[in-house]
């Protein structure tokens, strides 16, 4: 790398980083300590997820053409005037049948407290919830979707009441103070804060300075978190990475991650389609700022959580589509192809926004860990070895559907590509199986040390071991022949439908065995959608491929 | 390789190629991707018993070591080039062994133990149907005893399991894998039978309907209401302190009532009372009404067929004899009585004794912060006990991921068991493991990864990257 590259990237880098350092006026709020669920996160975080848990978006819009509102102003607004929210369609309700049930208008999708909650017909369905929880049978998706609807009324309510946002920490046990229990000593600070909060939104309403009112805002949030520290500095201490998580959220380190892979897939494409033979320092400096912000994205989660980030589906996407744009760095560095770059940075592109844009199945809040993986070294390994191997296959499946599409677009002409798209799959899969086998094999050295057996059948270990025959057998076939360079482009994509059972399906779908603490929900429908058409474009390419040979 | 015979050669030829590897293979993968799915739809232990430990699993995987063997057979003799394969393959013949082995002599099952409490049975998943007889009603006799397969083998009106005693026999005519279970009183022939009575206590502001039934004749039983307490059977007024009323069957119709008040040591009212009859307790308004007397009764599980299993669901028989049936539930207790003889039949599952106590001496479960989430959960323990010969008691902490080992013995924590109403651990649950197969399989393991690595860096001849 040149050092005009270089320069451009530390430029970049920069840019993103002084983005989300910058500080508005009324901003101190967000940095306020909260507990919830086990851990102290910045009230901006809590106000986030509470928003996404009610509203199924992390900022609220009244209306179609308004300006988002942030998510910690409704939420201080739901606890200190909650009156005004009850006629405003807040709550994300989506399933058909809870809709049927609560006589709903269909094709809204949000409605106000007062339609949903009001009704005897909504205490019907809680109590057809609680019956179902009572046979203690599976959920099925109409008691998740009521499941959900009775948390956004709990949730509501608590914070309505102030009992749900937990400020200071209590001296004789762990859990703290929320609002409505304050000391005496401590309450008026909290209602300087509340006024403040007031006259700010008010002077946001009419337009009108907002300036000092922002100030005299933030002066009473620090002024609060003072003698919260006063009040007990020892537990107050535990708040201290709530300035970095705020960071972390604004600067949304992900979303700019994959738009530099966009602007690299761009330049690429530019590239092929010009037949150019330079740009090639371009595409690499916007992939290597992408991975830069990639890997401090990462870096940020491994220092909130203090873990590393492999324990639910949407840091396993994270780290898996890491893991692909470096193997296909590695291996453009090596084959100098150019089409393998192209390869990666479209996987990375398009696992990151599906990481982005679905937070209900794909869950990107900071959760503590179950009892049962915490502080094993085995856990860690094990499940990044695995899921870097799948980082591997996703790249081989890239490559192949590019393979294909030039099988499409002609295979006399396109000879000399799908010859490099083919080299590149073959040896993702085989880097995949590099690191799949012996991964399978620490996972039964953890279950051995955490359950007490090597090897149980467990759905999770049964399918990654599926998932290593499957590529095993391509990789027997090639080796003998039986796969020519169509059978192999089309194997990186066929053979991913089981990395995607393994990955998401044992979580998603069948949901049993003892990686419970895994488990969710959602997105089954666009799952299958994604792998049906992918094989469809499979036969499409064979079909097309084969007339053109009995043409020519 | 080549042979003389033109036949074995074939045979060989077709044994070393891939026209048997890849489908043992596929076969493999599509079997277990089932055994996942039984799994979902049922539990863990249907998907053991109905795929993988089933006979095609077996013949799967004995082709799969015939495969691999005859391919390296095929090789010989070895060159360098051979070695990385030839690692992997017995790498992974020697993992699949020593899971025979595991499989075979290994002990995988699961102690509960109580807090401030001990015991040395581990509950293994085998199932044992066991009766004992007995004909003057104190010494029991073992009569019958054997291990019993019903979810693979299960019993039917055609084909029953048939326990001959002497000139008697006991059938098992069903078996509910997935059964959810009540409890239902019905009348009995017999005359050991205790009585049973449904009475309803109420005042302006309680209403409560509840049921006592008596072991056998004459054992009296009870139901707590707190400061009050039923008793069914005779008066037997031990200390003060409590309302007590007794019911004690008179005959077919009838039972006589004495009211106790908890201050007052002689009986404050009594009288005669039948189905449908009200009586004023005279505490605080309370009225007790009398809604069924059945004078000889039995307590029977009454079964619901469940298509897969709940937390809620356990295993049951249904046994015949001499034309009545009753249900016995997995690891529960079932009397039947004869004319002149009575029998005590177990279905359990099979226990196996450490040859240990463990003893709890006390559990603790950690929480997140201000939350119900569990952090970790630790079982204080005392394994063995000083028996003055060389055995000696050791204490030690038992946690997630801090197995124990003892005696060839490892014991790790499962979880543990809650009371309903106050959510405080009551008991905790050790997975106790024997696992005579473990080094064979890490054996084969790290040849296996050393093969594997070795593969992907080997050059090879023929390219089959590009």
């Amino acid at each position: 790398m040149n050092l005009r590259v270089k320069s451009i990237l530390i430029f970049f880098c920069f840019l993103v980083l002084s983005f989300g350092a910058n500080a508005k006026s009324g901003d101190q709020i967000r940095y306020l300590p909260v507990q919830d669920s086990g851990r102290i996160k910045p009230f901006d975080t809590f106000a986030k997820e509470t928003l996404e848990i009610i509203y199924g978006k992390k900022s609220y819009k009244p209306d179609q053409n308004a300006k988002p509102i942030e998510a910690h102003w409704v939420v201080l607004t739901w606890m200190l005037a909650p009156e005004s929210w009850v006629n405003r369609p807040l709550f994300e309700v989506t399933y058909f049948e809870v809709l049927e049930k609560l006589d709903l208008e269909k094709g809204k999708k949000y409605y106000t407290g007062e339609e949903l909650f009001k009704t005897e017909k909504f205490g019907n369905l809680m109590q057809e919830l609680a019956n179902k929880k009572e046979s203690k049978e599976k959920l099925t998706p109409y008691f998740q979707a009521l499941q959900r609807l009775e948390n956004q009324f709990y949730v509501f309510r608590e914070i309505a009441s102030g009992r749900l946002l937990a400020v200071l920490p209590r001296p004789d046990a762990t859990q703290w103070f929320s609002v409505s229990e304050l000391p005496i000593e401590i309450q008026p600070y909290f209602l300087e804060i509340s006024k403040n909060v007031a006259t700010f939104l008010g002077a946001t309403a009419e337009g009108k300075n907002i300036e000092e009112a922002g100030q005299s805002l933030d002066q009473a949030v620090i002024k609060f978190q003072d003698a919260a520290r006063r009040f007990n500095p020892e537990k107050y201490e535990a708040a201290r990475k709530t300035k970095t998580e705020v960071i972390y959220n604004k600067i949304h380190p992900f979303r700019w991650a994959y738009v530099f892979y966009l602007l690299a897939v761009l330049t690429l494409l530019y590239i092929w389609i010009r037949k150019m033979s330079g740009g090639m320092g371009l595409a690499w400096t916007f992939v290597s700022i992408g991975f830069l912000i990639h890997t401090l994205g990462f870096g940020f989660r491994v220092y909130l959580a203090e873990r590393p980030p492999v324990s639910n589906m949407y840091e396993t996407v994270i780290w898996a589509s890491w893991g692909a744009i470096l193997f296909s760095m590695i291996l453009e560095k090596v084959y100098k192809f150019r089409i393998l770059l192209l390869g990666g940075s479209l996987v990375g592109l398009v696992s990151l926004i599906v990481a982005d844009v679905a937070p209900a199945v794909l869950d990107p809040s900071i959760q503590p860990l179950e009892a049962v993986l915490r502080s094993n070294y085995w856990l860690i390994v094990h499940v990044m070895t695995i899921t870097i191997s799948y980082a591997a296959f996703m790249l081989a499946f890239g490559l192949g559907d590019l393979g294909m599409v030039y099988y499409v677009m002609g295979r006399e002409k396109h000879d000399d590509t799908i010859q490099k798209l083919t080299t590149g799959v073959y040896r993702s899969i085989q880097i995949g199986v590099a690191f799949l086998a012996p991964g399978i094999i620490l996972g039964g050295i953890w279950a051995d040390y955490s359950w007490g057996r090597f090897w149980g059948w467990d759905p999770k270990e049964t399918w990654a071991l599926i998932v290593l025959l499957g590529y095993i057998i391509v990789l027997h076939a090639r080796l003998v022949g039986w796969l020519k360079n169509f059978g192999m482009l089309a194997s990186g994509i066929i053979t991913f439908s089981l990395v995607i059972m393994a990955w998401y399906g044992v979580n998603f779908v069948l949901g049993a065995g003892l990686h419970s603490y895994g488990f969710g929900a959602g997105g089954v429908e666009y799952v299958s959608i994604f792998v049906l058409l992918h094989m469809m474009f499979v036969i499409y390419a064979y079909l097309s491929q084969k007339s053109q040979k009995t043409n020519s | 390789m080549r042979f003389e015979n033109k036949w074995f050669n074939k045979f060989w030829k077709f044994s070393t190629s891939f026209q048997l590897g890849i489908p043992i293979l596929v076969s493999i993968a599509i079997l277990i991707a089932y055994g996942t799915i039984v799994e979902s739809r049922y539990d863990a232990y249907a998907a053991k018993r109905i795929v993988y430990e089933s006979w095609m699993m077996l013949v799967a995987m004995v082709l799969l070591i015939y495969n691999l063997t005859i391919v390296m057979v095929d090789r010989m003799p070895w060159q360098l080039k051979h070695y990385p394969f030839i690692f992997v393959h017995i790498g992974i013949i020697v993992i699949i062994l020593g899971g025979f082995v595991t499989q075979k002599f290994g002990v995988d099952g699961s102690m509960s133990v109580p807090i401030a409490g001990k015991n040395n049975f581990v509950a293994m998943p085998q199932t044992d149907l066991v009766v004992y007889a007995t004909f003057d009603g104190d010494r029991y006799s073992k009569m019958f005893e054997q291990e019993v397969d019903f979810f693979k083998k299960k019993p039917s009106l055609e084909r029953p399991f048939r326990v001959s005693l002497n000139n008697n026999t006991i059938e098992v005519i069903d078996y509910v894998p997935y059964a959810r279970l009540a409890k239902k009183v019905k009348p009995s022939l017999s005359s050991q039978a205790g009585s049973s009575v449904r009475f309803q206590l109420m005042n302006s502001n309680v209403k409560q309907v509840e049921t006592i039934t008596q072991v056998r004749k004459n054992k009296t039983n009870q139901f707590n209401f707190g400061p009050a307490q039923v008793f069914l059977g005779e008066v037997d007024r031990k200390t003060l302190g409590k309302n007590e009323i007794y019911l004690t069957p008179k005959n077919d119709e009838s039972l006589t009532y004495s009211i106790f008040r908890k201050d007052q040591a002689k009986v404050f009212k009594t009288g005669t009372l039948k189905i449908g009859d009200v009586v004023d307790t005279g505490w605080m308004g309370m009225e007790l009404r009398l809604l069924d007397y059945i004078p000889r009764a039995t307590e029977e599980w009454d079964v619901t067929r469940s298509e897969r299993p709940t937390p809620l669901t356990t295993a049951a028989i249904q046994i015949r004899r001499a034309g009545d049936l009753h249900w016995l539930v997995l690891n529960d207790i079932l009397k039947i009585f004869g004319t002149s003889e009575a029998y005590l039949i177990t279905y359990q599952n099979r226990r196996l004794d450490l040859g240990f106590p463990i003893a709890l001496k006390g559990f603790k479960v950690s929480r997140y912060e201000g939350s119900m989430k569990a952090m970790a959960y630790e079982s204080e323990v005392t394994v063995g006990v000083d028996d003055g010969v060389g055995g000696q008691a050791k204490s030690a902490v038992i946690s997630m991921n801090e197995p124990l080992k003892h005696a060839g013995y490892t014991i790790y924590q499962a979880s543990f068991q809650e009371d309903e109403v106050t959510k405080e651990p009551t008991a905790s649950v050790f997975s106790i493991n024997y696992d005579p197969g473990r080094w064979i399989k890490y054996f084969g393991s790290l040849i296996m990864s050393i093969g594997i690595v070795w593969l992907f860096y080997q050059k090879r001849k023929r390219r089959t990257a590009v």
